[in-house]
């Protein structure tokens, strides 16, 4: 499953220079999921990550190979939870290895994709508040000032996410990715990210056999890679 | 955060009879008794004159958010449920503000042409999870209690119709009773008359099984802070309709 390596490659790129911190997650205990949707106001809140006109980039990129995602792990560029005291830009980018036999093809393998995705709407570390837009491809994280005493840091979330990633059974291993440097260069990665976006919108319109004017759809460009790469990917496919 | 279900109050009746300000009222006697707790202001009056007499300021309102949803909708296809109610979570939230222990939302206008169900059921669904992390939500609805009902949530637990003295005004609440038990939208409602001319006796309205809660007369200092533009905050406690507001509350056990 080669779709997505052009992102793989472009984070590749990124991290080489940033050389991130490897959080522990093994020996952390497992952090509260509310397990429904919870709300931290202003007044009850320490910072919010992404906020306003801050970079809150998301993304996933899903991938067959061990050489991306070799194992379950945290990376984190920039300040931890506890060591933040304001608002921060953000980003969090899930890269998941999958068993591609698992995946299934055609809209099976755009349904299973879509489910990876969803992981993160179904949990609600206590105290970490995410506020994701879909139609403006932000995500952004209240903190709660009563968690941060606690001991809330990325390494607990992280395990969570990978957790919730897991739950989904093709899911072989997770690699979660948290920045909050002020110097990352969140548009780059953005532009390499959104490319993921695009090529699961692709998949979706080819593996439909949507009937359309392909002159006129602004994922000619990406359907017509995509498309390349599926063959190669599913040959059993339509 | 409320460990319970909140109490949610709607207040009704026709226009001009000072069902706003018996709304900020109720929030600012709710926020001064309860310091530690969660108060919710929600505006469903397409006039949005709650935020002004709370003294706060909006700037985005539920409708907003329910216009550029169906726009964006429409032309970027379909998203799945789950992202349509985080989509709804992430805007409201920025729709919501929050002074102290009281917060507030604004529903807006009303929407124009079109049915999008689907969209204001999401809205709605968010602003019933946002609801039960308050202990008391006061909403200012208009005259139609159906559209609380339809626009911000199924079901209240206090119902509170005001009204002047006036034959219309009684004539409408009790409309509105009988319209919201036959949508089974309440736990209980009960009526404030306000604006009661001195010298008048009034103290047995014809309203069946709907209890008046509180008789409150004309209010001169209600009269200049609506004259100055000033919020509810500034209002003597002496003021009639501040003891009145009071009165309503104790009578539902909120205070």
């Amino acid at each position: 499953m080669k779709i997505y390596d052009e992102c793989f490659l472009g984070i590749d790129k990124i991290l080489e220079e940033y050389d991130p911190q490897k959080l522990d997650i093994d020996r952390k205990e497992k952090w509260k999921d509310m397990g429904k949707n919870q709300i931290i106001f202003q007044n009850d809140m320490a910072y919010e990550l992404g906020k306003g006109t801050l970079p809150g980039v998301s993304s996933i990129a899903i991938t067959d190979s061990a050489k991306f995602v070799p194992e379950d792990e945290v990376l984190l560029i920039g300040n931890d939870l506890p060591d933040i005291n304001g608002d921060m830009p953000f980003a969090r980018i899930a890269l998941i290895r999958v068993n591609e036999e698992e995946m299934g093809s055609g809209d099976d393998l755009y349904k299973a994709i879509r489910k990876i995705e969803f992981a993160r709407y179904h949990i609600q570390p206590e105290g970490y508040m995410m506020r994701i837009s879909a139609f403006t491809h932000r995500e952004g994280v209240r903190i709660s000032k009563k968690s941060l005493s606690k001991g809330l840091d990325f390494a607990k979330v992280g395990r969570l996410f990978i957790d919730e990633y897991k739950k989904c059974t093709q899911v072989k291993a997770v690699k979660i990715l948290f920045v909050t440097d002020p110097t990352f260069p969140y548009e780059k990665l953005q532009s390499i990210m959104e490319k993921s976006e695009q090529i699961t919108a692709a998949l979706d319109h080819i593996m439909k056999d949507i009937k359309m004017d392909c002159d006129s759809c602004n994922l000619k460009t990406v359907c017509e890679e995509v498309e390349a790469l599926r063959k190669k990917d599913f040959k059993k496919d339509k | 955060m409320a460990a319970n279900k909140p109490a949610i109050i709607a207040l009704a009746g026709k226009g001009g009879v000072g069902k706003t300000s018996l709304s900020a009222l109720f929030v600012r006697i709710l926020s001064e008794t309860y310091t530690d707790k969660k108060i919710l202001a929600i505006d469903a009056d397409p006039a949005i004159g709650l935020s002004t007499a709370l003294g706060i300021e909006i700037f985005s309102t539920v409708d907003d958010i329910r216009k550029s949803f169906i726009s964006t909708v429409e032309e970027e296809n379909t998203k799945a449920a789950v992202e349509l109610l985080g989509e709804a979570k992430f805007q409201m939230l920025d729709a919501l503000i929050e002074k102290d222990n009281i917060s507030f939302l604004a529903i807006g206008r009303p929407e124009t042409a079109g049915c999008y169900c689907k969209v204001n059921a999401y809205l709605k669904e968010i602003i019933s999870m946002f609801s039960d992390n308050y202990d008391y939500v006061v909403i200012d609805g208009e005259a139609g209690i159906e559209q609380v009902n339809r626009r911000v949530m199924e079901k209240v637990t206090d119902l509170v119709l005001v009204s002047d003295c006036s034959k219309k005004g009684i004539q409408v609440i009790q409309t509105i009773h009988k319209v919201a038990k036959d949508l089974v939208m309440f736990d209980r409602a009960a009526a404030v008359i306000n604006r009661v001319p001195e010298n008048l006796s009034f103290d047995n309205p014809d309203l069946n099984d709907l209890p008046v809660i509180s008789l409150i007369s004309d209010d001169k200092d209600m009269l200049m802070t609506d004259i100055n533009g000033d919020n509810i905050f500034g209002l003597k406690r002496e003021s009639a309709i501040y003891k009145g507001a009071r009165e309503a509350l104790k009578n539902l056990e909120m205070i």
